[in-house]
């Protein structure tokens, strides 16, 4: 699979015709409803590709098209952005985690990035076009995760967020910490090492600082309620803006993270859940928090894209709003990536990724047609979902 | 799971910067109940006021009632202090007790992993506990400090009342029981190491001091082109006990433990309160002569065991009486596992103690162990308004909890 959507990447990067000038690369989108970003979309309107990136919206698309502009008329059906995945471990479980130091700041997920890894097709068929590559959560500094295109594996950035972890994964009974309590007193040491001068030139510290002053986002992994206070606490006390990966039972913290504004990183919703496990994601958003949505569930099994869609339409039945559960699919995620202006929404100069459903895609009613990429479609076939 | 106690519905309530504010009443009378301040003497058909969280008045039946405060009728009733419980088993999920990548880890703070929202927080507030220590766990030597929680809060961070209040050091076989010394299976395991035996769980505890003490005269005084060690968390923390400012409380089971524990005291100059201490009933002279408190675990669970308890010690049933007779100020502690704390200390009543010893047990004397008791432990002006409505004599197995207020809130109903 993976060598034919190599393939057609490539095809598609190569000019259509060696022997002329290169055609303008401009595509006009029209369709029934394109949503721009969660709080904004045009009905029966259109919006312009051209060299891969989205160039106008709506009412400034120009009546006049270059000569060899391609039009994809898109009647009745829904196109949003490609949706973003802040954080998975694709097939590389086993690499993603250097459990001879419970911390390790300073690698990086890029480093166990197989190219050629299957998952990579099966996400961008299913509609995630950008993931965050992380380390898994064995350790409790973990490392530094990838942000990447799904469709060709194109680094955005190599050292993107900070990822750590809190959780039983990262305190092993038989190597330092064992507790919170021993986690707790190592990401304290961490961190305040990290501030010494002395350190600016070390490339752990300099990875912990810059999670620190915000020049790339923190993501912890907590899941108990002590996990996630000790999470809060320690980042209040080292003055770090944490996003919360999980919080598989923090249900009754939610007016502290929405306090705190926090942005929460949620594992798949299956339709057997507790009624406070589904309405965790609405409750976040009526208290002030945000949520972003994740196909990652636990360290080893491989993530279903569809996964995505099925978490957002339980939330909004549960009583997540609509706007939130597409925010938790596509703008949430990005800005975890560091990559808002770049992928999650389809604004003037971003780029043009985009998905085509049937009909909302918040239904799951509805078919997802068609994955484009940089304004070229995935061949059909490839788009199953 | 799913049944919402009222108490859980105030805390998410409380949760609310601005519900905790609307919910706070100006101002509470309790009159008419018989009134048990512990700092002084019962009095009968007594008026507690409660003003702003904390006591404002109490007196006899003559005492004014402030205009505009809700009265409630007491009458028949009986009102402690919000008990005290000087070690109790809440909040901390057993994985979190200790951290077991070293023997030695002063500088670890149970505060790290507690959980502001548990359930056993909840249970010890409906059997009348306001306030408890929670203690890192045994399994190491030296195993961190404690702290001193609230069992309701408006947030997290006002529940912690204070924070490192103790530092845990364990004596006996318990710290050195997961230890291994001769090498097989995994001989990466961080537990081939030491200590495995007492003479070596105590070399521990020296090493530890000793280590201390030449970090402070590197730290102080300048050596010969020697850099400065780094600022070591763990060793601030042993000269904080070192120098008398932080409490060392020595959990030692059995008699040659306690004996141990008074020594290494005395040898180190630190203070130091008896842990669990079931078998002091044989060192009564040795600990009353030390000025040492002691801790006393709950007297039902002993006799659950049949008599025994952890490292093998004897525990006797009349060892409270013999305490209070020798004059050694004790506390009754261990809540979270087996009975509520009152029962525990109508046990001890049953057993020969007397009433206001036991009360004392379990309000006055931890608070005062514990450094907070200018907060809690007693009812006079000032302390915070933590109070618990009984139906009746609290001893009285009959008795009911009626109500129990946290800083003047009633949380319990």
């Amino acid at each position: 699979m993976i060598p034919t959507v190599l393939a057609a990447g490539l095809a598609l990067c190569m000019p259509q015709d060696p022997g002329r000038a290169p055609e303008v690369d401009v595509l006009l989108v029209r369709a029934a409803r394109i949503v721009l970003a969660p709080d904004q979309e045009l009905k029966d309107e259109a919006i312009l590709v051209r060299g891969g990136k989205v160039v106008a919206i709506g009412a400034a698309v120009p009546r006049d098209l270059p000569a060899g502009a391609r039009r994809l008329d898109l009647a009745g059906k829904t196109v949003v952005a490609g949706f973003v995945d802040a954080h998975q471990h694709l097939g590389q479980g086993e690499d993603l985690v250097e459990r001879a130091d419970p911390a390790t700041p300073e690698l990086r997920a890029a480093d166990a990035f197989d190219p050629f890894d299957p998952q990579l097709a099966t996400l961008v068929r299913g509609g995630v076009t950008t993931i965050g590559f992380a380390p898994r959560s064995g350790n409790v500094i973990a490392g530094l995760a990838t942000v990447l295109k799904t469709h060709d594996g194109a680094v955005l950035r190599e050292d993107g967020y900070l990822k750590m972890a809190l959780t039983g994964d990262a305190l092993d009974v038989q190597r330092k910490p064992t507790s919170l309590l021993g986690a707790a007193e190592l990401v304290r040491k961490a961190f305040t090492a990290a501030r010494d001068p002395r350190a600016a030139n070390d490339p752990a510290a300099r990875a912990l600082l810059e999670a620190a002053t915000g020049a790339r986002a923190l993501v912890v992994h907590v899941e108990a309620q002590a996990e996630v206070h000790s999470a809060l606490a320690l980042c209040e006390e080292l003055q770090l803006q944490p996003v919360l990966l999980g919080c598989a039972e923090a249900w009754r913290m939610v007016p502290r993270l929405g306090t705190l504004r926090a942005t929460v990183l949620v594992p798949p919703l299956g339709a057997e859940m507790r009624a406070q496990e589904l309405g965790f994601p609405a409750a976040l958003e009526r208290a002030g928090a945000r949520v972003g949505f994740t196909a990652q569930r636990g360290q080893r099994r491989v993530a279903d894209p569809g996964s995505l869609r099925r978490s957002a339409a339980l939330a909004v039945r549960a009583g997540l709003s609509r706007k939130a559960a597409l925010a938790a699919l596509t703008t949430v995620p990005a800005e975890v990536l560091g990559m808002a202006e770049r992928v999650g929404s389809l604004q003037s100069g971003r780029d043009a990724d985009f998905l085509v459903f049937s009909g909302d895609p918040l239904d799951l009613g509805s078919r997802l047609e068609s994955v484009y990429v940089a304004g070229r479609a995935l061949p059909a076939q490839e788009a199953s979902r | 799971m799913n049944r919402c106690c009222p108490t859980v519905l105030i805390l998410l309530a409380l949760a609310h910067g601005a519900a905790a504010q609307s919910d706070r009443p100006a101002l509470v009378v309790l009159k008419g109940a018989r009134i048990h301040p512990v700092a002084s003497a019962p009095i009968d058909g007594g008026v507690l006021i409660l003003a702003g969280g904390k006591v404002q008045a109490l007196g006899g039946a003559d005492l004014p009632v402030p205009e505009g405060a809700k009265v409630i009728d007491c009458t028949g009733k009986v009102i402690t202090p919000g008990l005290v419980d000087a070690g109790a088993n809440v909040a901390i999920q057993p994985r979190d007790r200790n951290e077991q990548g070293d023997e030695v880890t002063p500088q670890a703070r149970i505060v790290d992993a507690m959980d502001p929202l548990a359930r056993s927080l909840e249970r010890v507030l409906r059997q009348g506990v306001t306030t408890v220590q929670v203690n890192p766990g045994t399994r190491n030597v030296i195993g961190g400090t404690g702290a001193v929680l609230r069992t309701h809060a408006a947030s997290a961070a006002e529940m912690v009342l204070k924070d490192k209040s103790q530092l845990r050091i364990v004596l006996g076989a318990e710290p050195s029981q997961g230890n291994m010394a001769i090498r097989g299976g995994n001989p990466d395991s961080i537990y081939y190491r030491r200590p495995t035996t007492r003479m070596g769980v105590v070399w521990t505890i020296r090493k530890a001091f000793y280590d201390a003490q030449a970090y402070r005269e590197k730290r102080t005084i300048p050596a010969n082109g020697a850099p400065m060690p780094e600022l070591d968390a763990g060793m601030e923390v042993l000269l904080e006990a070192l120098d008398r400012k932080l409490t060392v409380r020595s959990t030692a089971r059995a008699e040659q433990d306690i004996r141990t524990a008074l020594r290494l005291a005395e040898e180190f100059g630190y203070e130091t309160v008896l842990d669990e201490s079931a078998e002091v009933w044989r060192v009564i002279d040795l600990v009353a002569g030390a000025k040492a408190k002691v801790l006393f675990n709950l007297p039902s669970a002993a006799r659950a065991r049949d008599g025994a308890a952890a490292d093998g010690a004897e525990v006797r049933l009349n060892t409270l009486e013999l305490l209070a007779k020798a004059k050694v100020p004790f506390a009754i502690q261990g809540s979270g596992a087996g009975l509520p704390l009152i029962q525990e200390a109508a046990f001890a009543v049953r057993q020969g103690l007397d009433a206001e010893t036991a009360l004392a047990a379990i309000t006055k004397v931890p608070a005062e162990v514990l450094g907070v008791a200018d907060r809690v432990g007693t009812l006079a002006p000032g302390r915070d308004a933590d109070v618990v409505v009984w139906s009746g004599d609290p001893f009285d197995p009959a008795t009911r909890i009626e109500s129990v207020f946290v800083q003047g809130r009633q949380v319990v109903n």
